[in-house]
């Protein structure tokens, strides 16, 4: 038997700024369908990128754990919320410092504010959930889509590598995780629960499900394509 | 500047006895299959393994000082992120020696478990971190296919990161979260979340990192660059 494959691949290089938006148009509103392969997804490896992705890597890491231990201490009624949280908002400055690196003091503080309501947000709808106020659950996941919308509006206005779609549909699925974590410990599923805590972790941290960046990649890559 | 390259690329497969002679003046170049691992990404598993047994290390001391309802869980859980390891030791070892490794891993949780319990029934520990030490540093031996860890001894990540495990099981039984809170970050920089600032590390690389680097050396040809 004789058989022939022709593949035909296309590159597309982008060069300029302006024409990164030619390359938003795709769908990323899909959870797990948020890759861009526009030039601020290269891979850059002068010494400060590299510092600059490995702190991404790890600020978002730590914020996870951080989250991680709220869940626990919220659904087991633990004595160290309050200072977990006040860590949280330490977390939250450290990533901040990052955002400071390249839009200034207004950037990282906007930035700031709004992670902050995001994760304030969320800490409250699991307490809510802990305490079993449906009400209030439902008010606050309200709040928490909204607090979501203003940062995807934020990067989205700020870095073209930092669609605004793409960051509500990762924070979205990201709270969602934890809010599913809640739930499983609270009815002592616990297997599901740490599977949720691994994939909230893999989608910030490691690799998006479709085997995407992370959004510690996707947000250090802009930071780094802002910078050049 | 816009750029814009297509390739086309033809595949010719001969299933003909005299194929390979009909193909000889193509003369191509035979890789590897499949793709070695490169050297980043060893080291990237190796930190998000890490991280993971880190992290789970914090939940076992929260459950167990707690005797939490999913405390068996967790240690099922702990074994599980020690299992795992073997994936990551199989790319470049043989599965006996991985498999060697990770009951090393699950001897050094053990002994974190049993200093745990130590310290909550106010028992000295001294025994059990010399247990745990001697576990972490065999694993290291066995994935590291005996090479040389003085890098891991001098300054002794491993130690200091047995001692701030200690720190977090001691604060959490005083109900100290804050001293707890402090030992669970550095715990967690010097065995995934490098670089190090405190002494005497002075901005060394995390333990992962570091290990990830005698792998890649003892074993050049299992790994890209």
């Amino acid at each position: 038997m004789y058989k022939k494959v022709t593949h035909t691949i296309v590159e597309e290089h982008y060069d300029h700024p302006a024409v990164l938006p030619q390359d938003m148009g795709k769908d990323t509103t899909t959870p797990g369908n948020y890759s861009s392969n526009h030039k601020s997804m290269a891979v850059f490896t002068t010494p400060e990128a590299t510092q600059l992705i490995r702190d991404s890597l790890n600020n978002w890491g730590q914020l996870c754990w951080r989250l991680r231990s709220l869940v626990i201490s919220i659904t087991e009624g633990d004595k160290d919320v309050d200072l977990l949280k006040t860590r949280l908002a330490g977390d939250i400055d450290e990533l901040g410092k990052l955002v400071n690196k390249v839009y200034g003091l207004t950037g990282a503080d906007k930035f700031k504010e709004l992670v902050g309501n995001i994760t304030t947000t969320l800490v409250d709808v699991l307490a809510a959930i802990k305490a079993e106020s449906t009400s209030l659950t439902t008010k606050l996941r309200a709040k928490l889509t909204d607090d979501i919308s203003a940062l995807g509006d934020f990067l989205g206005s700020v870095n073209a590598a930092w669609p605004a779609s793409a960051v509500k549909s990762i924070f979205t699925t990201f709270t969602d995780l934890h809010i599913q974590q809640a739930e499983n410990r609270i009815a002592k599923q616990w297997s599901a629960g740490v599977d949720a805590a691994d994939k909230a972790y893999n989608l910030m941290v490691i690799k998006q499900p479709n085997g995407g960046p992370s959004f510690a990649d996707i947000f250090a890559n802009g930071l780094i394509s802002a910078k050049k | 500047m816009y750029k814009k390259i297509v390739h086309n690329i033809v595949e010719e497969h001969y299933d003909h006895p005299m194929a390979m002679e009909m193909n000889k003046n193509h003369n191509g170049l035979v890789g590897s299959w499949p793709p070695l691992p490169a050297r980043y990404e060893l080291t990237n598993a190796l930190k998000t393994q890490f991280s993971k047994l880190n992290s789970n290390l914090r939940e076992l001391i929260v459950s167990r000082l707690a005797d939490g309802d999913d405390l068996a869980f967790i240690i099922s859980n702990l074994n599980t992120t020690a299992s795992e390891f073997a994936s990551i030791i199989s790319t470049y070892l043989d599965s006996k020696t991985a498999d060697t490794a990770v009951n090393s891993i699950k001897s050094f949780i053990k002994a974190i478990d049993d200093m745990i319990v130590a310290i909550k029934n106010g028992v000295s520990i001294d025994d059990i971190k010399t247990r745990a030490s001697k576990s972490f540093k065999e694993f290291l031996n066995l994935i590291t296919g005996n090479s040389s860890i003085s890098d891991l001894t001098n300054p002794p990540y491993i130690d200091t990161y047995i001692d701030y495990l200690v720190q977090e099981i001691t604060s959490r039984s005083k109900k100290d979260f804050n001293g707890e809170s402090k030992a669970v970050e550095n715990a967690r920089v010097i065995i995934a979340n490098g670089p190090i600032y405190e002494a005497p590390f002075f901005g060394r690389q995390d333990m992962a990192t570091l290990i990830g680097n005698i792998i890649t050396n003892a074993y050049p040809t299992k790994f890209r660059q």
